[in-house]
């Protein structure tokens, strides 16, 4: 076949602007070396050759192809590393948001540190014993009211400050993981369409990409969450990659191509709901939008479907109630009795501050069994320990007030102590402590039942701590897989820009050497 | 694999921050002397450590009563001392009464000498310790051994030698004002109606009309303070006979021996609240041990491990610079 003159030259060319590219692409790759999300770029390489196939007659002479072709540039990502890097942040934004939330619950109650509300138990026991030596004794009685005093109102605070974590939390939630989900899946939707639009015109639009899975990333740590990626045949032969996200193992849309969800808080009782507000779509899953405007369904509860991420860690902590759970609050969070969160430590305390305050105030009745109560509530409904404080006629009392006896003996009895060692005792009883379901909780005295709720807690975020701590670790090998596959390294870079280069010069020197040829083939010959 | 600059960067930066926190958390231990600073850290360490502090509290508790508990016995003993001294002095004085060279006049000082010695002994009987009169059972408030005119003596109102009321007196004799010195003091039955096991605590009541006796009649009393006076009418009689006294005198001696009795059981108390003061002491020096064992931390342990942190901490800062140093780009020309 003839070969034409210039031939070698369209050879080089390509050589030359391949080996460009290459250095180019080595370049973005350089610059975004520290760029947060940027995947690894390499230019997709194939040789040329125009040489067609005859069917008529076969080829004479050699056939050599004419150099090389840059057919795109892709990306090293492998989508399974995604999926389970998106698998454990899921898990990782459960554990930490309770890990974090329960932790604050145990500056509360935790007294290792520091004696709180045990101690004060202590301290009230110790005011009674000293009450033995001298009952009756006005200003003794005062030390032993002021100890009670500061007992009610240690479960007062107590219950201010697992109230205030609540609030905390709950407001978290609204205006913290629920906004940024929100955002994400209005970004990523917006995403999908300029990636959309940049892949239809033919640009693979790699850091848009980029962009996007760092958006997913980020949305799985609030929520589970269920990646398709639906192909769409635009024609031609092409085909652009379109994406839904669902709610892990549910139909429940949060983005639709280039639409997003909006899910919501619905905090009008002591159960949180989550509500999600999605569209209309056709029987091929496409959201229904006529003018740019879908349809939007009812809101839809999905409390109990989330499984995962730090929207599930709020869930858990505001709404576990576990043993406290009524049929009520199944309906409205399958998880209620099965997670303890902090309605579960609360209704402990609550249960505590009832349990001692109803003890007592019987005990103090008087021989005649006429009421002498200890304690109340500040509202008049059951006490509990936010409401609880001394009685007012206690607080008012100038003389003795505690009821020293209940035998009925005669003359002067204002020395005896048998009903202050039934307090004293009743410190030391086993009591069974029960929901107001009648749910058994625990069988002990006042002072290990609160131990028993402290401890409960203890352990709880041990094991919070321990799961956090795996997933952290899971994730992070994840990641660390991840960016072997997709970072960057220095010494590859600079091994391709010395390759590359050198290539170039080659390119070049090919060049070189086809004009030297003409110069000999034209100038020179028979000369 | 396939190893980055970012991955070893990545890397490092965790296993420093890893190590930071080891440190942190092991300095913590070297400063507050605590093997845990929170029940997460240590839950099983946590329920002893609250059970153990919950029981020293208790010791400090008996101990303050078993305190007090002594105090109000040596006051008992005091006191009882003192009426026994008195006793002793009310029989001399009987013994000088009665010899035949005795005058009438004389006999009459000696009666009143008896009277005086009856007031000190009231004065005893109603002998009071930090607001409690010791020997008034669960007096408190008002004076419990009282005198009416005619010089009978009287205990919270009513007559000691009035057979009318001796089954009330029999239930104030027995009066018990218990305490808790750390016997495990249980009761038997459910509140409201629960009764103390009175075995597992501790009777601190020293009944007056125990060992002064009640429950005879006007003209025959068992009571000292009574027999004390009867003694002094005799001899205050014109017309004295030795015969009338006698049988008055042998009822005071034999009730007598009760006040000493009285003694004796409140040192054998005493003995005892020594037992049991020396229990609660190694009690407490138990717990104390076993809380330093489940809470605090050996400190000369606490510092080489911080040590041994510290130094791993400043090996892997210094592998920082190696790690992160080179790449080949340093060495392209």
């Amino acid at each position: 076949m003839l070969r034409s003159t210039f031939l070698g030259y369209k050879t080089a060319t390509s050589a030359l602007k391949v080996n460009q590219n290459h250095l180019d692409v080595v370049g973005q790759n350089i610059s975004n070396i520290n760029t947060k999300g940027y995947t690894r770029q390499r230019l997709d390489i194939s040789s040329l050759s125009f040489n067609t196939g005859n069917m008529k007659f076969g080829t004479a002479g050699v056939i050599i192809g004419q150099g090389v072709e840059a057919n795109g540039v892709s990306q090293y990502r492998d989508a399974f590393l995604d999926l389970r890097y998106r698998m454990e942040t899921t898990k990782l934004g459960s554990e930490s948001v309770q890990l974090e939330a329960l932790t604050d619950l145990e500056s509360v109650l935790d007294e290792i540190k520091m004696d709180k509300l045990d101690a004060q138990f202590s301290d009230l026991l110790t005011q009674l014993h000293s009450l033995t030596s001298i009952p009756s004794d006005p200003v003794l009685e005062g030390v032993v009211r002021t100890s009670a005093e500061i007992l009610t109102q240690m479960l007062n605070d107590y219950s201010r400050d697992i109230e205030t974590i609540y609030e905390q939390q709950l407001t978290y939630l609204k205006e913290g993981a629920l906004v940024k989900v929100n955002q994400l899946t209005e970004n990523i939707a917006k995403l999908n369409q300029q990636i959309k639009e940049s892949n239809i015109s033919g640009n693979p639009a790699l850091e848009l990409n980029d962009q996007r899975n760092m958006l997913i990333d980020e949305l799985a740590n609030y929520i589970d969450i269920e990646v398709d990626v639906i192909p769409l045949n635009i024609g031609g032969g092409k085909i652009v990659d379109e994406i839904v996200i669902r709610l892990g193992n549910t139909d429940f849309d949060l983005v639709n191509r280039n639409f997003s969800s909006e899910i919501k808080v619905n905090d009008v009782s002591k159960i949180i709901e989550i509500n999600i507000t999605t569209f209309e779509k056709d029987a091929d899953g496409v959201v229904k939008d006529s003018d740019g405007n879908p349809t939007y369904n009812a809101d839809q509860n999905i409390t109990s479907t989330i499984k995962g991420g730090q929207i599930d860690g709020y869930l858990k902590f505001l709404n576990g109630k576990g043993e406290f759970a009524t049929t009520d609050d199944k309906t409205a969070y399958e998880k209620v009795a099965d997670v303890k969160g902090v309605q579960y430590y609360s209704n402990m305390l609550d249960t505590l501050a009832y349990k001692f305050a109803d003890t007592m105030n019987e005990l103090n009745k008087t021989a005649n069994g006429d009421d002498k109560p200890l304690f109340q509530s500040r509202d008049g409904s059951d006490i509990t320990a936010r409401n609880i404080k001394i009685h007012d006629d206690w607080a008012d009392a100038t003389g003795s007030y505690i009821t020293n006896t209940k035998e009925t003996g005669h003359g002067d009895t204002s020395g005896a102590v048998d009903n202050i060692l039934r307090m004293i005792n009743a410190f030391n009883s086993d009591y069974e402590f029960t929901s107001k379901e009648g749910k058994g909780l625990f069988e002990g005295t006042f002072q290990e039942f609160l131990s028993y709720t402290t401890t409960k807690l203890n352990l709880q975020v041990a094991d919070v701590e321990i799961s956090h701590d795996t997933y952290t670790e899971t994730q992070f090998h994840i990641d660390y897989a991840r960016s072997s596959m997709s970072s960057v390294d220095l010494n590859e870079e600079g091994v391709n820009l010395l390759q590359y280069s050198k290539s170039y010069n080659a390119a070049a020197r090919l060049m070189t050497t086809l004009d030297e040829m003409l110069e000999t083939l034209i100038n020179r010959m028979g000369v | 694999m396939r190893i980055t600059t970012s991955m070893m960067s990545n890397k490092y930066i965790k296993n420093l921050n890893k190590s930071a926190y080891e440190m942190n958390k092991l300095s913590e231990k070297v400063d507050t002397g605590r093997k845990f600073s929170k029940g997460s850290e240590d839950p099983v360490s946590a329920i002893k450590a609250y059970k153990l502090r919950r029981e020293y509290r208790t010791t400090m508790i008996y101990e303050t009563n078993i305190r007090d508990v002594e105090s109000f016995l040596t006051s008992a003993e005091t006191n009882l001392t003192e009426i026994h001294n008195n006793m002793e002095k009310v029989y001399t004085s009987y013994l000088q009464g009665i010899n035949g060279t005795m005058n009438a006049e004389t006999r009459k000082i000696i009666a009143k000498e008896l009277e005086n010695l009856q007031g000190s002994i009231l004065t005893s009987l109603n002998a009071k310790f930090e607001d409690r009169y010791v020997f008034g059972g669960t007096s408190k408030e008002v004076i419990p051994f009282t005198v009416d005119d005619s010089g009978n003596l009287f205990f919270k109102g009513l007559n000691v030698d009035d057979p009318n009321d001796k089954d009330a007196l029999d239930a104030l004799a027995n009066d018990t004002i218990n305490i808790d010195l750390g016997l495990g003091m249980t009761f038997t039955g459910t509140e409201p109606d629960a009764t103390l096991n009175t075995d597992t605590v501790f009777d601190m009541s020293m009944s007056g009309i125990g060992f002064m006796g009640y429950g005879g009649t006007g003209d025959d009393p068992e009571n000292l303070y009574n027999l004390i006076g009867k003694i002094k009418d005799e001899l205050e009689k014109e017309n004295f006979d030795y015969n009338e006294i006698t049988k008055y005198i042998g009822k005071f001696e034999e009730q007598k021996n009760q006040v000493l009795v009285g003694i004796t059981d409140i040192g054998a108390k005493t003995n005892y609240l020594d037992f049991l003061k020396t229990r609660n002491e190694d009690n407490q020096f138990n717990l104390n041990k076993k809380i330093l064992d489940v809470e605090f931390e050996d400190p000369a342990e606490a510092i080489v491990n911080f040590k041994m942190q510290e130094y791993s901490y400043n090996a892997a800062l210094s592998m920082g610079n190696k790690i992160l140093q080179n790449s080949f780009i340093d060495f392209m020309k």
